[in-house]
């Protein structure tokens, strides 16, 4: 984990890259994060001092719990059964701004739908038992639409989740466990083994296909070596035109219509992350 | 066999052309002549090899007896001669028509094979003399990488012989009508419609076209394996190592005198057995009848390509009539200079040829498999790090 505290407002342009690389469209809009928080606040839910206010509780948290911890709120409108692998996608595909041990809470005002998503080391800290607790505690804010005491309620409750430690004999009935594959896996933590694992003999078989070819050209340039002779027909030739006549024979005309077909292309897969999670 | 020797008027050594100075030189007194001197002196004898031409006819006969009778002739007929120097009895191929002795190094030219219809009508005389035969090879060769180790070496290549091959050259005058038929295609666009007309015309072609140097090789073909590599006992297997020699020319020279033209024939000059003098000859075997369809064949497909030529503009054109009508077609028989050198390389004699005129190179090398199967290694690693690198930026 990054210890370095590093805060940033993301600029304009890191918005525009971020929604470039994201199939799953969230901008982070007004968003503010360091290694031990991230509040991404699109929906527009928290004013300015109650925004810095919650940022400095994020962070301490975070740093008592060497974990991230994030609140997002979005207007994508997502729908409750896919609200698990939307975010996890979204975690994916913004490991920029989020940690490996992550502690997620996502409002989604659009569809009025949340989340809480665990990644890493905080996986083992949300057992089923306490993702219940969780919710309990924060229903009562999430009912009268207090978003800013929801969040504070989620920080404190991870924060007590923490330092209990690790139930003996929790449960985790509510992991989802990602889609991702072990090449996914591999390919995301060393890119090189992957390719060598995955492409490998292809790769093997190009080079010694290349090393076969340099060696065939050069024996064939050595077998043959040296170019052929041929016979210059413009250099030993002259030709005086005695008679030279067209005469129009016939004329054809084709149509064919143009076909005004558009096509479209594209597309983007996405992957997830496995975690724990509790929508409600 | 009777035989010429052209010797030094002023001591009498061996004589043999300069390709450098197009001249006559000799190396024990360093008298040079002129190419005319030369030929003034010996007229005399060279007309009288001329009339030997019984020797000559008699092998002739021979091999169109067999052919005609569908027998056998022996291709690696052997004829002796007498050296004119040492005595010494050498044999040679039935088609050498100037050699040196193998024992004493004397030039000699077997007149009566080149003389009568078997005369050559011009010779293109070397230009290239031996030291820079050799230099052209081994500038060629120090660009080439994968030569075994010490094969760049002069010494390698003491066997190295001029040789004059036999060729056909043909010009021809003629009067050729093409008709012909061709297309003109014109695309354009309106709203959604693409339209494609085409229209199409008879092409009526005449023209008077003269092809010149049009050649043909004038040595058969042989079949067959070389005989064994000659041994290394010079005087026990002398006579074996020229006929192994003579062989093997044979069999490989068709593709390297194919590659080692064009010669430029303006430089032709008319023959004389002096420029023979130091030199490796062949006579031809081929005669005009032997190759005139061929020749004929080669002219209709040139002079089809040069009506066609004027053809321009038109797609598909499609030859529908060909006719032509010869007014004049001249045979030369030319001898042509072709520096050849020998090298062994695992047990195998391989030959290797430059144009004695041009200095143009072909034939084939040696490979050292070590350095190259190294190389080869070399690159696969190159190009499969290549291939990785692109993988983890691309996948």
């Amino acid at each position: 984990m990054i210890k370095t505290r590093i805060s940033v407002k993301i600029s304009a342009a890191a918005l525009v890259l971020l929604l470039l690389f994201s199939s799953a469209a969230t901008a982070f809009a007004a968003t503010d994060y360091n290694s031990y928080y991230l509040i991404s606040d699109e929906a527009d839910l928290f004013a300015g001092s109650s925004f810095d206010g919650l940022s400095e509780k994020l962070e301490t948290v975070g740093k008592h719990t060497g974990w991230q911890i994030a609140v997002v709120t979005t207007n994508d409108n997502v729908g409750s059964s896919q609200m698990d692998s939307y975010y996890n996608r979204v975690y994916d595909n913004n490991r920029s701004y989020f940690e490996s041990d992550c502690v997620m809470f996502v409002i989604d005002n659009a569809s009025g739908n949340r989340i809480i998503l665990t990644h890493g080391d905080a996986e083992a800290y949300f057992t089923d038992q306490r993702m219940s607790d969780m919710k309990s505690a924060l229903k009562p804010y999430l009912s009268s639409g207090d978003m800013l005491n929801a969040s504070y309620e989620f920080a404190d409750k991870t924060q007590e989740f923490y330092d209990e430690g690790i139930p003996s004999d929790g449960t985790h009935n509510n992991h989802v466990e990602g889609t991702e594959t072990a090449d996914d896996k591999l390919k995301r933590e060393n890119k090189l083994l992957y390719v060598l694992k995955k492409w490998g003999w292809l790769m093997g078989l190009i080079a010694i296909a290349a090393g076969g070819i340099f060696a065939g050209v050069n024996v064939g340039r050595y077998k043959f070596n040296g170019k052929s002779g041929t016979y210059d027909l413009d250099k030993n030739s002259t030709m005086k035109v005695l008679d030279s006549r067209d005469q129009f024979l016939h004329k054809s005309t084709t149509s064919t219509v143009i076909s005004s077909g558009s096509s479209s292309g594209g597309g983007g897969g996405g992957s997830s992350s496995h975690g724990s999670s509790g929508s409600f | 066999m009777a035989t010429m020797e052209y010797k030094c008027p002023s001591c009498g050594a061996p004589l043999s052309f300069n390709p450098e100075n197009q001249n006559f030189y000799c190396e024990y007194c360093g008298s040079s002549f002129t190419t005319q001197q030369i030929q003034e002196l010996y007229a005399e004898s060279e007309k009288t090899e001329s009339i030997n031409e019984q020797e000559v006819r008699s092998s002739e006969e021979q091999r169109a007896k067999a052919q005609k009778s569908g027998g056998d002739f022996d291709e690696d007929f052997m004829v002796s001669y007498s050296c004119p120097s040492c005595g010494a009895e050498i044999m040679t191929a039935e088609s050498t028509a100037a050699t040196e002795c193998y024992y004493c190094g004397n030039p000699v030219v077997l007149g009566s094979r080149l003389s009568g219809e078997f005369k050559p009508d011009s010779v293109i005389p070397f230009a290239l003399t031996k030291d820079k035969a050799v230099d052209a090879f081994m500038k060629m060769c120090g660009k080439k990488k994968f030569l075994p180790a010490g094969f760049a070496n002069k010494t390698q290549f003491e066997k190295m012989q001029g040789v004059y091959f036999p060729y056909w050259y043909v010009d021809e005058k003629m009067q050729s009508s093409a008709v012909a038929t061709g297309k003109k295609v014109r695309h354009w666009t309106s709203g959604n419609r693409r339209y494609t007309e085409t229209s199409t015309y008879r092409l009526f072609r005449t023209g008077d076209i003269e092809i010149r140097n049009v050649f043909e090789e004038a040595l058969r073909d042989k079949q067959g394996t070389p005989t064994q590599n000659p041994q290394s006992t010079r005087q026990a297997n002398a006579q074996e190592a020229m006929k192994y020699l003579d062989n093997y020319h044979m069999q490989q020279r068709h593709e390297m005198l194919q590659c080692v033209h064009p010669f430029d024939v303006t430089k032709a000059v008319p023959f004389s057995m002096s420029y023979l003098s130091g030199f490796k000859a062949e006579k031809r075997e081929i005669g005009k009848d032997e190759i005139k369809d061929t020749i004929a064949e080669r002219m209709d497909t040139y002079a089809k390509r040069l009506l066609e030529g004027t053809m321009s503009g038109y797609q598909g054109v499609s030859l529908e009539n060909y006719s032509d009508k010869t007014f004049d077609q001249r045979w030369r028989y030319t001898l042509l200079p072709v520096w050849i050198i020998t090298y062994k390389f695992k047990g195998q004699i391989m030959p290797y040829a430059i144009n004695g005129q041009t200095g143009k190179t072909y034939g084939k090398l040696p490979v050292a498999g070590g350095k190259l199967a190294l190389w080869g290694a070399i690159v696969a690693l190159i190009v499969f790090v290549i291939a990785v690198l692109g993988g983890m930026l691309f996948l």
